[in-house]
């Protein structure tokens, strides 16, 4: 259906080679896992090509205030080396603190011409919670709270997107110390949301997988929108799905078997961990099926043997104890389905009942699949690269 | 066992209810009005395929009905296209039952009634995989976006 709206020729993509200096194989299974993330149908990597190849990339102000810069980190670090290529060509970024070259008065003003330049068009990206305690003097930038500069930035930009736990709720600083008679964190941090007064769209976990941010990114640029929320700010695509309705674990779960302590046997034969305390099924996350850095399935803190603190959801993560019992949730099925949760077994029709059946088990996972191939491609690409440099180093 | 010549429903019935009385006694996330219950498990091609009711879920299986069934390593996904959409599956292993794969479809099931209900969404299930998905609302295009120039010079005749 896309395909036939975004054709992408061979010429337009040759360009795009030499621009990003990358193959347009890797270029494309790129576009593909963005296009599975976002659950788009299959052939929709041809409209995200497009976007992405579009000259007209987002001009991007990146605003750092409580945080440690772990979710600039995983955009950058990612484990893919083309991707942080992909970061910096997907989006103009016009103002990051940890990556500009500029300092002081120079890098305030490069802040300025940014915002003045691209006047109602910018994307405005928060990390990092806004302290607002004592008029918010605890966090400031070129003698500016980060309550007055959260402000400024936000009036003009066509965009704001909140990354990160810290920024989407208060996160990690927003916790409530354990001493007598506390009843606020020490800064009084705050989501973004909360200071501006209106929603935006939150990317939360700690770090939230970099492919959630780009997709969201690239969703804009496709579609001209943002792509569709839940309550709480969060795209749907990314966390519309429990982490247990997804857990590669599940299986266990289903059986009966958990890990009852760790480096018991059924830990170490990967039983399922909610008796440790799994904050899978009170967390809504598509970690399990997108998976970090770009190696597939594995890759997230379950696949590793800890069970999930829940770091995307408030209230969970930093808040309850990591031996804490998570509480059931039901399934909540993405807003652009038919909502019938709650009619579940109160007389649920049968039409709603199959159409849950729809939703419940249709493939989640498609992307770790992706995601994997292209590490896989790296892989081989870089045992090529291996070979090629093998004979030369014996001459 | 590695495959099932006849209909498993009877031996997963068994299997489970054994699973319920030795892993699952005192769970508090259990439905005692639920019993463990195998609904529709038909052949389809080289597997049964049918969905598994219990106290704590309701998940579609896959049991083997030949002896060159493959089955994911523990962990890994698997994936049978449905006319509902792509449905990954789960590889997993029973002493008694053997290998199945399996699929959740309902995971909490505190809100059912009682039995009947839950039986008749697990047929309701079975009969939406093979029925077309609902459509997903596509977003919809900003009206301030122009539109590509490719398409508008196919209207006004020009060749881009």
């Amino acid at each position: 259906m896309a395909a036939s709206i975004f054709e992408v020729d061979r010429e337009s993509l040759s360009a795009l080679e030499q621009r990003l200096q990358m193959p347009r194989r890797e270029f494309l299974q790129f576009c593909a896992t963005v296009a599975a993330t976002l659950g788009l149908p299959a052939g929709a990597e041809a409209a995200v090509a497009k976007a992405v190849e579009s000259a007209q990339r987002p001009s991007v102000i990146w605003l750092h205030f409580q945080e440690c810069t772990g979710c600039s980190e995983s955009l950058l670090r990612a484990e893919h080396p083309t991707i942080e290529k992909l970061i910096l060509d997907v989006i103009s970024l016009d103002y990051h603190e940890t990556l500009m070259v500029a300092a002081g008065h120079q890098a305030e003003a490069a802040r300025k011409d940014a915002m003045k330049a691209h006047k109602g068009k910018y994307v405005l990206v928060v990390e990092g919670a806004i302290p607002t305690k004592e008029n918010g003097i605890y966090c400031k930038i070129g003698g500016h709270t980060a309550i007055d500069l959260l402000k400024e930035c936000a009036a003009d930009a066509a965009a704001v997107i909140a990354i990160g736990s810290c920024a989407s709720w208060g996160g990690m600083p927003s916790t409530i110390p354990s001493l007598a008679g506390a009843d606020s964190s020490p800064t009084g941090a705050s989501g973004v949301a909360e200071v501006l007064g209106k929603p935006v769209v939150t990317i939360p976990g700690c770090p939230p997988n970099p492919y959630n941010f780009l997709a969201t990114v690239v969703h804009f640029l496709t579609f001209g929108a943002l792509p569709p929320v839940d309550k709480l700010g969060r795209p749907l695509f990314a966390y519309g799905r429990l982490i247990h309705e997804s857990c590669e674990r599940r299986a266990h779960f289903d059986a009966g078997r958990f890990a009852m302590q760790f480096g018991d046997e059924g830990h170490r034969k990967g039983y399922c961990l909610y008796k440790l305390g799994c904050k899978g099924p009170e967390t809504y996350a598509n970690c399990p099926t997108l998976g970090f850095n770009d190696v597939g399935e594995s890759a997230w803190p379950v696949a590793c043997g800890h069970p999930c603190i829940g770091c995307s959801e408030k209230g969970v993560g930093f808040q309850k104890p990591i031996h804490a019992v998570a509480k059931m949730l039901n399934v909540v099925p993405p807003t652009q389905y038919p909502r019938i949760s709650e009619d579940v077994g109160k007389g649920a029709s049968f039409a709603s009942a199959a159409a849950l059946a729809a939703i419940a088990g249709a493939a989640a996972g498609g992307a770790v699949m992706v995601a994997k191939n292209l590490g896989l491609s790296h892989q081989a690409a870089e045992l090529e690269k291996a070979k090629d440099s093998k004979p030369k180093a014996e001459v | 066992m590695s495959f099932h010549a006849s209909d498993p429903s009877a031996l997963l019935e068994a299997t489970f209810q054994r699973i319920e009385r030795e892993r699952w006694a005192g769970m508090p996330m259990l439905n005692p009005t639920l019993a463990v219950a195998a609904v529709g498990f038909e052949r389809k091609e080289n597997e049964w395929r049918g969905v598994l009711v219990t106290p704590w879920g309701i998940n579609l299986l896959l049991l083997p009905a030949t002896a060159d069934w493959a089955r994911p390593a523990s962990h890994e996904r698997t994936f049978r296209q449905y006319a509902a959409g792509s449905f990954a599956f789960l590889g997993n292993h029973e002493d008694g039952l053997g290998n199945y794969l399996t699929c959740p479809l309902i995971h909490s099931v505190s809100h059912f009634v009682d039995q009947e209900t839950a039986v008749m969404t697990a047929r309701a299930c079975l009969i939406a995989l093979d029925m077309a998905p609902p459509v997903p609302e596509v977003p919809p295009r900003d009206p301030e976006a122009p539109e590509s120039p490719a398409r508008r010079g196919f209207f006004t005749g020009q060749r881009t």
